[in-house]
């Protein structure tokens, strides 16, 4: 409805201009697109064939800084797609083109939209809007430094990854010269459940011992990691990895809060990788 | 790191004046540069340790905002710090304090995470009974002839000895199952919770 009240508001500018514009911009105006003043206009107000939600989103200008704020955005989601991410980019696109987030696939396997949904982190293109006249309350990834509105300073935990080594790591040449090193199929299936991670960061942000400890403890998501260097099997450095995740801070400020399976919007368990280093640790 | 703490809480407060805060971006560097990236400068109220109560994002931006109107200079005088601070470093990023976005009032609680708390919460209790206790029933005598408000205290509070035994059975229980059960999962993969 409101795409079609966009598209009279154009075609009565473009009848009363046409007679005065030349050609080239002619073809401009005529596109249906919501620019700035045809923004001003769009309001969804309830009626009988809309459905209307509230979001609250976490705003905060680092251009003028001010109290992070809370600002209220209602959603017609009859015209609005059934995720949270179309949410955000309906908001940005028609209501208010300030609001900064990341976004990159919309699919749920780059990890850029990673935010915290009602209380619990996710991706926002991956999380349902949920149905019924309840808010929406859509922050940042908790305990983060915050540089704009949802996008959150992301250094830290990168280090942390680049920190366990991620690499194959080998002292001796592969068995046959100039081939791939061969893993059976077993072998390779024990890493099933720590390839598939896409660092977003929902694991690591939502655990409490992260929270309070972000710079000594490698959070869930370098440990997912550092076990899926550990378990594989053509990797040679297996007992230098395990020594060098064997501290108090790095790994054993896991106190199996478990928030971290929770979160996961791939469905990984990285507490159950842990456990996996905390037992390897025992033995080996 | 714990000097650097300490000297971070003691800039941030009004004692000082604002001409020390130049300093501390080369004060704190070498124990924060290696992992926290230029853009996050941190005030000392964003270390968060068991201790101190921790404060909300917007509480972080009001103390900054409070630093600012410090009746020690005037603002002319803190513009020109933050001009010379945005020199003193890369001299491309302005020199403001990033909030930390929310976590506890906002984080949903979950069964796994209250339990895990609730497991800490029982054994601080049991520490906090058994010493107290141990202290209370070793001193008991002196302390009751020598303070009178006190001896009326416990006079009065004896019926509430019952009911505060039956509270720390209620701790000592869940926390040794809680435990029994980390060690399970620990050591023999049983009662691993499934993911969603």
């Amino acid at each position: 409805m409101a795409s079609s009240l966009i598209r009279r508001a154009m075609n009565v500018t473009c009848r009363v201009s046409l007679s005065t514009v030349a050609p080239a911009s002619r073809l401009v105006v005529v596109r249906p697109y919501a620019g700035e003043a045809e923004a001003q206009k769009v309001e969804p107000k309830a009626a009988a064939s809309t459905n209307m939600k509230t979001f609250q989103i976490y705003r905060w200008n680092p251009d003028n800084p001010a109290k992070p704020q809370l600002q209220d955005y209602k959603i017609d989601l009859k015209e609005c797609g059934p995720m949270v991410l179309d949410a955000l980019i309906k908001i940005k696109n028609e209501i208010d083109p300030s609001l900064t987030f990341r976004r990159s696939c919309r699919e749920g396997i780059c990890g850029s939209c990673a935010m915290n949904i009602n209380g619990c982190n996710g991706l926002a293109c991956l999380t349902k809007i949920e149905s019924g006249s309840s808010e929406t309350t859509i922050t940042p990834l908790p305990h983060m430094f915050v540089i704009k509105d949802l996008v959150v300073d992301m250094t830290n935990f990168y280090n942390q990854y680049k920190s366990i080594e991620p690499w194959l790591k080998r002292k001796n040449p592969p068995p046959t010269a100039g081939k791939e090193i061969p893993q059976s199929k077993k072998d390779r299936a024990k890493l099933d459940g720590m390839y598939e991670c896409i660092l977003c960061a929902c694991c690591s942000t939502s655990c409490p011992s992260y929270w309070w400890n972000p710079e000594s403890y490698l959070g869930p998501a370098a440990l997912l990691h550092a076990n899926r260097w550990i378990s594989d099997s053509r990797d040679e450095y297996t007992k230098e990895r395990l020594d060098a995740v064997n501290d108090e801070y790095k790994l054993y400020r896991c106190h199996t809060i478990l928030n971290c399976a929770r979160a996961c919007p791939k469905g990984l368990n990285p507490g159950k990788q842990i456990q996996h280093i905390k037992q390897l640790q025992l033995t080996g | 790191m714990a000097s650097s703490l300490a000297l971070k809480r003691l800039v941030s407060s009004n004692i000082l004046p604002s001409s020390l805060r130049v300093v501390r971006p080369i004060v704190t560097a070498p124990s924060t540069s290696r992992i926290s990236s230029t853009n996050a400068m941190r005030d000392g109220n964003d270390v968060f340790d068991p201790l101190s109560p921790t404060m909300s994002p917007s509480q972080v931006v009001n103390t900054r905002d409070q630093l600012m109107k410090n009746p020690f200079f005037s603002s002319s005088r803190g513009m020109a710090t933050l001009a010379k601070g945005n020199e003193g470093e890369t001299g491309e990023q302005k020199n403001i304090l990033r909030p930390l976005s929310p976590h506890l009032p906002i984080y949903k609680p979950q069964l796994n995470s209250t339990l895990s708390i609730s497991n800490r919460i029982s054994g601080a209790f049991l520490t906090t009974v058994l010493l107290f206790s141990y202290l209370l029933s070793l001193k008991m005598g002196s302390l009751c002839l020598t303070y009178s408000s006190f001896y009326q205290f416990f006079f009065y509070s004896a019926k509430l000895f019952l009911v505060s035994a039956s509270v720390s059975a209620l701790a000592m229980s869940y926390h040794t199952y809680y435990g029994i059960r980390h060690l399970l999962m620990d050591l023999l993969k049983v009662g691993v919770p499934k993911v969603k």
